[in-house]
């Protein structure tokens, strides 16, 4: 009874905390009107306002004091929000002492602290219940992306099933409520162990038994019970969320891999589905690593130059090239790419005749993984500064004027994968050659033809009817 | 009767004739309309304080400027083969025998039950496939003897076989696959990428529209319009005969630096304009100005076919000086190649009902066939050769598909065999972008009826055209009457089956 009672009294918490942060500011508002004549016999009311806050105050560290032993929130800031939560029913207390007393000088020292004790406390409250940085959620340009973006799996097969697809789903849809600083029920999701170890009734994973694992049995209990997780009104996890679950408390364990456990044809699905979203969303052929942005100015002025020059995604650093709207780019338009040596990475610039110094500059752009020199001067021997691109992927040279020979010094380039070698002065021939030394190339050779046929201009018509 | 009760009579008329014409009124009546109105420019207005997210997209005084996609994308451009009219999946790509097996006996009840039809009326006859299927390739893909060359490149491409749709008529199922919605008035899918990505060449438009077959789309130049986006993201609408783009040209008696001077003073006028009402519209309409005085020169140039080498055109199967499908083929690949973000074919004349010996299945869409095939086929090869496909993105589709039935228009025999307008199911293929190779997605049941797996609408392929653009169809949005719209509106899914 007693137990309950206190229970009670601790959850009016949250709704007795108003009334000191009212009755406070209301005093230092009445306060600050003191100083004019009209307002003179206002004294009353502000002592009878730090009055009623200093009780407030008090009761609410009562009551929130009642409610800390639930254990459910993070330590430190409890602990601070506590002491701040004193200080301020004691502060306020010398409020209403001083009100009456005629030292201008304390009234304003208390009047702040005050102020500012209302303000601390009230926000450590205030993270307490909705967790760190509360108050800038959703301010700003990704509040759509609030919830944890997930890392990308690259091949979910041979992902780990708990750390690389169940993990991440755990801490996007529960790690609000159950985690490090905060934990609901006494349990927290965000790492192995505490799984293991389960929450304030026990245990929650049964390996192999998803349908005794409280993990799996709330997640599917009916939205509207008061033990289904997460609560409602929170993002509730999918239909494919929950059977993942399920097969991974079925099935797995916490060391396998994706492909040493049973799928059946659906969690197949869904799994690899994990993989082609993260396949869409991974950055095609670009560099490792990362570089600092190019200039605004610089930007503008290849801009200015006629050059397109954008980011290859507005996340991104490294720059896109392309010289399309320039009709014939010469040299001194090439040169401008040297301010922006180190982030180029995609370059299209077709239909030029330039000398070697362009090439050599274009050549030193170490960054670079997709180059489309496509009809140009391009041969032999300005091909050879191409030879240092270590992070060369894609190299389009149709229509220059490479050979065989040429064409063999690719082999230096150790990333290189596309090839494209058409309209070159290479004889047919010679290409088995080529794919022979660059094995792990896709080389097309171009001259693509589409035959002749009969049909193809002809026009089928009925027979015609004879009256 | 005292005459000062009729007076007052004459009064309170008068003062309400009165209220319908004075200003004064009007205003005083007005106010809190007008304040309504302060409000909602202060608040939302063009570019206020609570405008969306679109604010930081949308570049008023250069709406083509090149823009980065939101994430680092396969494809740069996307050329859209529409094959207006619906061509039949049923003689192409879905090889059905089982329907053979039905050929001419009466359509089972159960396929009829609860259903509308365009034409098709009473108890319809099946029709069994009207081609000869082959398997193709590595891939084994289903492609019929009508597509000869295609069949040779059927690895190339990833099909999918299960595409619904809820329009059976023309304009609104073309309105549904290239702007989200059956009604008018949505921009169209070249329209948002532009918004989007901006144009890459400077001197060119970013989305371009190529018609051949004689005829415009049921919908109109609406599948091509850029809705509530700012008008200059619309199609621009070229021509591969006559002059490339109408009213282009200097008028009679005009040279260019004449013409580069009323531009210039145009603008000037339209600077002032702005500066007074703010209104992005207006510099989207310098932009224009600017841009076309620009396109004066390169467009001729780009759109110009015949500085293409003979082989290429052999290739194409182009038909110099006409207007035909297999030179917009051509152009696209040109524009592309220069590129134009966005190139949209229409080929009219696939709707083959069967009333006419032009829209006979066994005829005029053997035809219609024909004269796509090489180019199509051209098309893929030619990007190939030039290391073009794997950042172009390259789609052909119709707006629906066609029945396992034969017309009978209005219950009675159609003087030739056609088929009516089917929305259950029919193949749409892609391919490049990062599109995968020797790919089929969904199926049907055993007669082509209906879609049994892997789905798809309008809106998957709209949301995987954004994807391979590099873009989160959720999240390329527009703010217009208060609330953020995107091309997919509520549905969409990527449709990473097909995603290499
Ligand atoms: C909005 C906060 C919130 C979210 C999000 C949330 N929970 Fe909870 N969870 C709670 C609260 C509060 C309790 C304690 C009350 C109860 O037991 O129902 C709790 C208790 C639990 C318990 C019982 C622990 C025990 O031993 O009593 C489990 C298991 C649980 N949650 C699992 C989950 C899972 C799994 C998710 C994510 C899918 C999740 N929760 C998301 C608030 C949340």
């Amino acid at each position: 009874m007693i137990d309950a009672l206190l229970n009670f009294t601790g959850h009016l918490h949250p709704l007795l905390v108003h009334l000191p942060i009212g009755f406070l500011l209301l005093a230092l508002v009445l306060q600050w009107l003191r100083a004019r004549k009209k307002y003179a016999g206002i004294v009353p009311a502000i002592r009878i306002a730090y009055g009623l806050g200093s009780l407030s105050a008090f009761a609410s560290c009562i009551s929130g004091w009642l409610l800390s032993g639930s254990g459910e929130y993070d330590p430190e800031t409890l602990s601070l929000h506590k002491w701040m939560g004193i200080s301020l029913a004691i502060v306020s207390a010398a409020g209403f002492y001083f009100s009456k007393k005629p030292e201008k000088r304390w009234r304003i020292i208390i009047g702040t602290t005050v102020f500012v004790l209302v303000m601390i406390t009230g926000h450590l409250g205030g993270t307490l219940t909705h967790g760190e940085g509360f108050l800038i959620k959703g301010i700003g340009k990704n509040n759509s992306d609030s919830s944890v973006m997930r890392k990308p799996i690259a091949n979910v097969e041979e992902a780990a099933a708990f750390a690389d697809v169940i993990q991440p789903l755990l801490i996007e849809k529960c790690g609000n409520c159950h985690n490090a600083k905060k934990q609901k029920g006494g349990l927290r999701l965000d790492g192995k162990e505490w799984v293991l170890k389960g929450g304030k009734d026990g245990k929650i994973y049964e390996p192999g038994k998803a349908e005794a694992s409280e993990l799996y049995k709330r997640v599917i209990l009916d939205p509207l019970e008061e033990k289904h997780m997460p609560p409602k009104g929170k993002p509730q996890l999918t239909e494919k969320e929950i059977l993942l679950l399920h097969w991974w408390i079925s099935e797995g364990d916490f060391e396998k891999k994706v492909k040493d456990i049973p799928q059946n044809p659906k969690e197949k699905e869904i799994l690899l589905a994990l993989q082609s979203a993260a396949a869409a969303q991974e950055k095609p052929m670009l560099p490792e690593g990362t570089v600092s942005k190019a200039s605004a100015s610089v930007i503008e002025t290849l801009q200015k130059a006629g050059i397109t020059v954008v980011p290859v995604s507005s996340e991104s650093s490294f720059l896109s090239v392309n010289f399309v709207s320039i009709p014939k780019a010469d040299d001194a338009t090439v040169a401008l790419l040297s301010k922006i040596r180190p982030q180029l990475v995609w370059l299209k610039l077709g239909y030029a005749n330039l000398s070697a110094a362009s090439w050599k500059l274009i050549g030193s752009c170490d960054n670079l993984t997709r180059i489309s020199i496509e009809h140009t001067n391009l041969d032999d021997q300005s091909l050879a500064y191409l030879l240092s691109l270590q992070q060369l992927q894609y190299l389009n040279l149709v229509a220059t004027k490479i050979t065989e020979k040429g064409a063999q010094q690719l082999e230096k380039l150790p990333k290189l994968q596309q090839l494209y070698l058409g309209q070159n002065n290479i004889a047919s021939g010679e290409f088995a050659a080529i794919q022979k030394r660059l094995n792990k190339v896709k080389i097309d050779s171009g001259n693509y033809h589409v035959e002749n046929l009969v049909t193809d201009t002809q026009l089928l018509k009925p027979a015609p009817v004879k009256k | 009767m005292s005459s000062n009760k009729q007076h007052r009579l004459f009064r309170e008329a008068h003062s309400k004739q009165l209220e319908l014409e004075t200003r004064r009124l009007f205003l005083k009546e007005c106010l809190l309309g007008m304040g309504g109105l302060a409000m909602g420019s202060i608040l939302g207005g063009c570019n206020g304080l609570f405008s969306g997210s679109d604010a930081d997209i949308f570049n008023a005084a250069n709406p083509l400027l090149p823009r980065a996609p939101q994430f680092a994308a396969k494809a740069k451009s996307v050329i859209y083969l529409h094959m207006a009219g619906a061509p039949s999946q049923l003689e192409l790509f879905d090889y059905k025998p089982d329907l053979m097996k039905l050929d001419g006996q009466d359509c089972p009840q159960s396929l009829l039950e609860g259903k509308k039809f365009a034409f098709i009326r009473g108890v319809p006859k099946m029709m069994g496939p009207q081609a000869v299927f082959r398997q193709r390739g590595e891939s084994g893909a289903w492609v019929s003897d009508h597509l000869p060359h295609f069949a040779t490149v059927a690895d190339e491409v990833s099909f999918l076989k299960a595409v619904q749709t809820d329009q059976f008529n023309h304009g609104p199922a073309q309105l549904l696959m290239h702007t989200g919605t059956p009604r008018l008035g949505r921009p169209s899918i070249g329209s948002w990428v532009t918004y989007g990505l901006g144009s890459e060449n400077q001197n060119l438009p970013g989305f371009v529209v190529l018609t051949s077959g004689g005829k415009f789309p049921d919908a109109g130049k609406s599948v091509w319009g850029s809705g509530f986006l700012p008008s200059v993201y619309q199609g621009v609408q070229c021509r591969s005969e006559g002059d490339p783009v109408l009213f282009i040209k200097d008028p009679a008696g005009m040279d260019r630096d004449l013409r580069k001077a009323s531009i210039d003073a145009i603008n000037e006028v339209n600077q002032l304009s702005y500066q007074e009402f703010h209104d992005p519209e207006t510099l989207s309409r310098i932009s224009q100005y600017e841009m076309a005085y620009r396109m004066q020169i390169s467009v001729p140039d780009v759109m110009n076919i015949n500085d293409e080498p003979a082989y290429i055109h052999e290739m194409y199967g182009t038909r110099p000086g006409k207007a035909c499908f297999a030179n917009n083929v051509l152009l696209a690949r040109k524009l592309v190649e220069k590129g134009v973000r966005f190139v949209q074919l229409f080929d009219w004349g696939w709707d083959s009902h069967g009333t006419d010996e032009n829209l006979a299945i066994d005829y005029g869409f053997v035809n219609k066939c024909r004269s796509m095939d090489k180019p199509v086929t051209a098309l893929l090869l030619d990007l190939k050769q030039r290391g073009l496909l794997d950042e172009t993105l390259v789609v052909w589709g119709g707006e629906f598909g066609r029945t396992p039935m034969q017309e009978n228009r209005d219950g009675k025999k159609n003087p030739f065999k056609g088929r009516d307008h089917h929305t259950e199911a029919f193949t749409i293929w892609m391919a490049g972008g990062g599109i995968k190779r020797g790919m089929s997605y969904g199926e049907t049941d055993e007669i082509g009826y209906a879609a049994v797996s892997g789905k798809t609408t309008a809106f998957d392929i709209q949301a995987t055209i954004l994807n391979q653009l590099g873009f989160d169809h959720e999240k390329l949005t527009y703010q217009f009457q208060g609330r953020p719209f995107r091309l997919t509106d509520v549905h969409g899914k990527v449709i990473n089956e097909i995603i290499a």
